[in-house]
């Protein structure tokens, strides 16, 4: 039957099989890329996903870019001044950049678009850009028109006032700059269904054609971008699964896509085209419940670090693509170091630590405290990186050779938030004890650890799902935040911060994997970035 | 109009109309279960939606609040219903898009590989199972046999995969995936043709399973029928072998195969989502796969509902045929 069908099907369509040869699919001018999941919205500030970045990276212009250390650069802003306390940064613009329907980016623009997520009606989860801006409580809360800390100077000048200084400053000016005259009379709550999201009107090198659900995205090249015209006149994203997408880049369909590391053998022998491999923004780690029973030592959560082989963990998952890490940072990005040892295997001093907090190893291998065996869940997602299960079934197998029994429970993400993040804030010590976690993160800067381990982002006020209060952490990492010196700010975070998280181990860094780009032979310049995988797109040429 | 037949038309529309009235409370039940079983997956779209790193958890708790999620699931579901009645299937929580539309803009796609795939298998099932019985025990119908089990036997995400590897990567023959080459300029028939291409292996993959499972009935119906009485009566009269295959045999034999027409129509649209997303064919399955990742409940209950109608049609029009073919069968 399959070979009548097939037989069939290869007679009705046999012609047009035959032509069909990989450099020969891919329309003239035009690169195809593959794009995991849908944008959903083009609106900058209303829940922009993970998997809109590439299009957001190519449509949109903002005060500040990253480079590939994730130090900012300018990008509508030519020069860039700070006051003496570090509160007030003053962003010059360029004069010659242009929205797609040809009107002049201003600080008009820019205050526009900041203050929107400053609005009480505005509800698109973009918070954290907006909330170390002096007069956010008060815009949010309808008492003034527009955030006090964000003015127009003149039409090509802006100034931001900070609450307090605020070291991170400049990874919050990466927003997507909106075109005021297009959207001010948008009510916030409508942006997100607007028509906009079908025909943005951004300031990027390339402009929005088409945008069709769950099937493409195609751009244009921007002429008149500021940063000189693009190459490539048309960029077209489709959107698939990853198994569909690596298929059709098999089939010549597509120039780039993303790929599992599993998959890095079938491109490299196709011959169709190479494998790029970047670090990736996402490091691994072991999250641990530092309310549970179990973990509320922290003897033991170092004893759990003691255990773990990071290099058996690089070898088998990542296929030696990636690194261990002693810091859950991409170790790409500045603030990361070497000088922090990653922590090697030793079963022996992590049994000690285990003893000494009072877990003894009992009958089957499985340690014991009080009557209570050691054997507990570990968590992993199954929407995030494919290989987290293996982790997980590594740690456990690990874990169990110092007497601690895991066994495994996958959920996917949005499974998990509400389980871990009650929203009454009456926190379940018994929840979960420890789970394997990955965090994006895209603006390089190490602020995102205050996020999950200071007391005040205990639930429900934030996402502290390690639950972990430490007057010393708060005091650390409110610190670090104040430190406007670069150099500083570095040195404290590698010899003061890092260590003394390492010491708690509430967080328990694992692996920085690879991400790897399957490139089409036709496709030339292409060089992913870590945070972006568009950011040399002016250099890119296609046959 | 022969009274007789007259009659006959009315006692239909009253069988259709009564049949058709006993659906709502089944819809109800079927949407009632859904919205329930909905509600026992954790999170909600708004879980999905937030960036842990940049979204203030007590805005999404506001915005949960404000869409309704925090409420009983009867006080959600009766909301739901309300705007059911009022013609309205809700609207998509990301996009803000019209559940109706979201759903009509996928599936005239969906409708398209669904009838192509059941098309091809029946055609080539029938005839098939037909020649497995009446050549019972023969080579023939022991191969028929051989690949009908194993077409029941092997899962359709296997033979997707397998039909990717081998007809696509492998020989070359067939896109992959998608529905049409991207920006080819191809229209009109070149265009159709360039769909077709891409039609091939999904279609391929739902037909062959349906094949396996109507090759295997079909030949079971034909042997009840060849062991009736009246074939031995017709043979035993000296009737030519075609007019007691064609006439006394088949013609009996087909009418439960009618019925499982029917009966598949709405099961190759309910359960083409595995392909769907593996051939990344923008239908219903693989707006129904995507949905379910999202927490988006509205699509998910529409697609449901659409689904429920359709089997219930679907059962509708098998009895509705089954009678007409057979007029010893009476509407009661």
């Amino acid at each position: 039957m399959l070979a009548v069908l097939l037989v069939m099907a290869l007679v009705l369509t046999s012609g047009m099989a035959l032509q069909a040869a990989p450099a020969r699919r891919l329309p003239p001018g035009t690169v195809i890329l593959g794009l995991e999941g849908d944008p959903e919205r083009m609106v900058s500030t209303i829940w922009p996903v993970a998997t809109s970045r590439p299009v957001f990276d190519l449509l949109y212009s903002s005060l500040v870019k990253p480079n590939d250390k994730m130090e900012f650069k300018a990008d509508l802003a030519e020069q860039i001044r700070f006051s003496a306390d570090k509160r007030t940064i003053t962003f010059m613009m360029r004069k010659d950049a242009k929205f797609h329907d040809g009107r002049p980016v201003t600080a008009h623009d820019v205050a526009f678009t900041y203050n929107m997520m400053a609005l009480p009606d505005y509800n698109g989860g973009q918070d954290a850009f907006v909330g170390f801006i002096e007069g956010v409580e008060d815009a949010k809360a309808g008492r003034t028109r527009g955030m006090a800390g964000v003015r127009v100077v003149d039409d090509y000048t802006i100034q931001f006032t900070t609450k307090q200084a605020f070291a991170p400053v400049l990874a919050r000016m990466t927003m997507g700059i909106l075109p005021k005259h297009i959207l001010e009379s948008v009510p916030v709550r409508q942006l997100g269904t607007h028509e906009f999201n079908q025909k943005a009107i951004t300031s990027g090198p390339y402009r929005l054609v088409e945008y069709t659900q769950n099937r493409q995205v195609v751009l244009e090249a921007n002429p008149a971008y500021y940063g000189g015209k693009p190459k490539i006149q048309r960029i077209v994203f489709r959107i698939a699964s990853p198994q569909a997408l690596l298929a059709a880049w098999l089939d010549g369909q597509l120039h780039a896509a993303d790929i599992p590391v599993s998959e890095i053998p079938i491109v490299e022998r196709s011959g169709l085209g190479k494998v790029l491999s970047v670090p990736s923004e996402r490091p691994t780690y072991l999250g641990i419940n530092t309310k549970s029973v179990f973990f509320a030592d922290d003897r033991v959560r170092r004893a759990v670090s003691l255990a773990l082989n990071r290099d058996e963990m690089v070898r088998v998952i990542l296929d030696n693509r990636g690194q261990a890490i002693s810091q859950v940072h991409p170790p790409q990005f500045w603030a990361y170091t070497d000088q922090i040892p990653i922590p090697k295997q030793d079963a022996a001093r992590a049994s000690a630590l285990l003893d000494e907090a009072g877990w003894r190893m009992g009958p089957n291998n499985v340690r014991a405290k009080d009557g209570r065996a050691f054997e507990v869940d570990i968590w992993h997602v199954t929407d995030r990186e494919s290989y987290q299960g293996d982790l997980a079934a590594m740690v456990q197998q690990q874990l169990g050779r110092v007497g601690i029994k895991l066994n495994i429970r996958a959920y996917d993400s949005p499974s998990l938030w509400p389980r871990v993040l009650p929203r009454d804030g009456r926190i379940d010590t018994n929840v979960y004890h420890i789970m394997v976690a990955s965090i994006s993160i895209l603006d390089g800067d190490p602020h995102w650890v205050r996020t999950y381990l200071h007391s005040q982002q205990l639930p429900p006020r934030g996402i502290n799902y390690m639950y972990y209060e430490d007057a010393k952490m708060d005091e650390l990492l409110d610190g670090q935040a104040l430190m406007t010196s670069p150099v500083l700010r570095k040195n404290y975070w590698h010899r003061v911060v890092w260590p003394y998280i390492n010491e708690k181990a509430p967080i328990v860094p694992l692996i920085a994997p690879k991400r790897h780009f399957a490139v089409s032979n036709l496709l030339k310049g292409f060089a992913p970035g870590t945070n972006s995988r568009v950011n040399n797109v002016l250099n890119w040429t296609v046959e | 109009v022969a009274p007789g037949l007259t009659a006959r038309s009315t006692s239909v529309a009253a069988y259709i109309a009564r049949r058709m009235l006993a659906m709502v409370p089944l819809l109800v039940g079927v949407t009632i279960a859904v919205f329930g079983i909905m509600q026992l997956i954790p999170g909600n779209p708004m879980h999905v939606l937030m960036n842990p790193q940049v979204t203030d958890p007590q805005s999404v708790a506001r915005l949960e609040k404000e869409l309704g999620f925090l409420d009983p699931w009867p006080v959600q579901y009766l909301r739901w219903l309300r705007q059911l009645a009022a013609g309205n299937l809700g609207y998509s929580y990301l996009t803000g898009k019209s559940v109706g539309v979201v759903i009509g803009e996928n599936l005239p796609r969906t409708l398209l590989l669904g009838s192509v795939a059941v098309l091809v298998g029946f055609v080539i099932a029938v005839p098939l199972g037909v020649l497995s019985a009446l050549k019972r025990y023969s080579l023939a119908d022991r191969a028929v046999t051989l690949l009908a089990f194993g077409g029941i036997s092997v899962p359709e995400f296997f033979i997707c995969m397998m039909l990717v590897y081998w007809v696509s990567l492998r020989l070359g023959a067939l896109p992959p995936s998608g529905f049409e080459t991207m920006f080819s300029g191809l229209a009109g028939l070149p265009l159709w043709l360039d769909r077709l291409q891409h039609l091939v292996l999904p279609a391929t993959a739902i037909a062959l399973p349906l094949v396996a499972g109507v090759v295997r009935f079909t030949r079971s119906a034909v042997l009840d029928v060849l062991s009736e009485d009246y074939v031995r009566t017709a043979r035993a009269k000296g009737a030519p072998g075609r007019t007691v295959t064609f006439k006394h045999t088949l013609r009996n034999a087909l009418i439960p195969v009618i019925t499982l027409l029917g009966l598949t129509v709405p099961n190759v649209l309910s359960g083409a989502f595995a392909v769907e997303y593996i051939f990344d064919w923008p239908g219903i399955g693989t707006l129904a796969v995507r949905s379910v990742a999202n927490r988006e409940y509205s699509i998910i209950l529409g697609i449901n509902l659409l689904t429920a109608v359709m089997v219930m049609a679907g059962n509708l029009i098998a009895d509705v045929l089954y009678a007409l073919a057979d007029p010893r069968i009476r509407y009661a």
